[in-house]
């Protein structure tokens, strides 16, 4: 069992990239953090998560709780619109860019978006490989840790989701 | 007729602005208040509570450090007892110099409980071996104190101070005081 001193070591380490993982599958803030929530506290009362993988395990409990989710609900939703109650858009929660006017900004923003709504129109196993390795930086390895398949199967599906996603944005 | 040159890129040219792309997304910034808030909620304190608890004690002891051993020191080094110096820093936070395993600066007389006075027990029943001689005490006079140096000062200092004053400057004249 970990201390609460580690635990808090590790949450302030992995819980953004958990969030953001999730919030780009799901395009809602709320059920973000909510997923995020759930994910941390399983692993807080598990026994298991001390000796385990760190972040391996907590992408792994994310993607589980993706899969529960997407399950229970088709995704219907775009990441033009806001769905969640606050009615915040991803070009809201997108850090302020490097552009030097406010015009080059909000078209880079508007950039981003598409991207990202790009990203949800693609196979979901694609989408996974999309954000962990290219927006979340995970090697080859880890992506397929938390995926549970191999590496060579990740390399194969990230060149097909980039494939994809060139399509979707056309 | 030819058509004008267009800027074809090459699908790796394609394949990297694409994962640029996507590495931009890494923008996206969760609010630090949600982070907080869902630490909160999991573990039922502020996230920073492990590192106050891992840094507090150490924070601790570098101002216990600062506040009595460091004038402590300073005491053994110039040749002062330290120990008075950490007796009485104690008494003025407040503290009890006995917790400390010190001894008080100014004890105070302690009272013993009132008791019911024992019986005067006659001199003629106490054997003349037990009974105790008169102590011859002698006078108690105090120490002469210097008016001009009312602190202990050690005489090479006084010697020099003398020497300095007495001998360099000029005495006032007596005569031109009036004027």
């Amino acid at each position: 069992m970990l201390s609460e001193r580690q635990f808090a070591v590790i949450y302030r380490k992995y819980s953004d990239q958990i969030w953001r993982y999730c919030y780009l599958r799901t395009n809602d803030l709320q059920l973000a953090e909510d997923m995020t929530q759930e994910v941390f506290t399983k692993a807080w009362q598990a026994d298991s998560f001390a000796g385990a993988n760190h972040k391996a395990y907590l992408y792994r409990s994310m993607r589980n709780l993706l899969v529960d989710h997407w399950r229970r609900q088709k995704p219907t939703a775009s990441l033009d619109a806001p769905i969640d109650e606050s009615g915040t858009t991803l070009a809201e929660v997108i850090e302020d860019t490097d552009t030097p006017t406010p015009l080059e900004a909000a078209d880079r923003k508007g950039t981003l978006q598409l991207v990202a709504a790009g990203i949800q129109r693609i196979p979901q196993k694609l989408q996974d490989v999309l954000v962990l390795r290219f927006i979340n930086e995970l090697t080859a390895k880890e992506t397929a840790e938390a995926l549970g398949t191999s590496e060579g199967n990740v390399r194969v599906l990230q060149h097909r989701a980039l494939k994809e996603l060139r399509k979707a944005l056309k | 007729m030819t058509r004008p040159k267009t800027s074809r890129r090459s699908p790796d040219q394609l394949e990297a602005e694409l994962i640029s792309e996507l590495r931009a997304l890494r923008r996206v910034k969760r609010d630090p208040r949600a982070t907080e808030a869902t630490y909160r909620a999991i573990v039922g304190k502020p996230a920073h509570a492990g590192w106050f608890r891992r840094f507090g004690w150490q924070a601790g002891a570098a101002l216990l450090a600062a506040v009595l051993v460091v004038p402590a020191a300073v005491d053994l080094v110039s040749g002062s007892d330290p120990l008075t110096t950490v007796r009485g820093t104690v008494d003025r936070l407040g503290g009890k110099p006995e917790r400390a395993g010190l001894a008080p600066a100014s004890p105070t007389p302690v009272q013993a409980p009132a008791a019911a006075p024992a019986p005067p027990v006659p001199a003629a029943q106490i054997a003349p071996e037990t009974q105790a001689a008169p102590i011859e005490q002698a006078p108690v006079t105090a120490p002469a104190v210097d008016r001009q140096h009312p602190r202990a000062v050690p005489d090479w200092l006084l010697k020099e101070t003398r020497s300095h004053t007495t001998e360099r400057l000029p005495r006032p004249d007596a005569s031109r005081r009036d004027d």
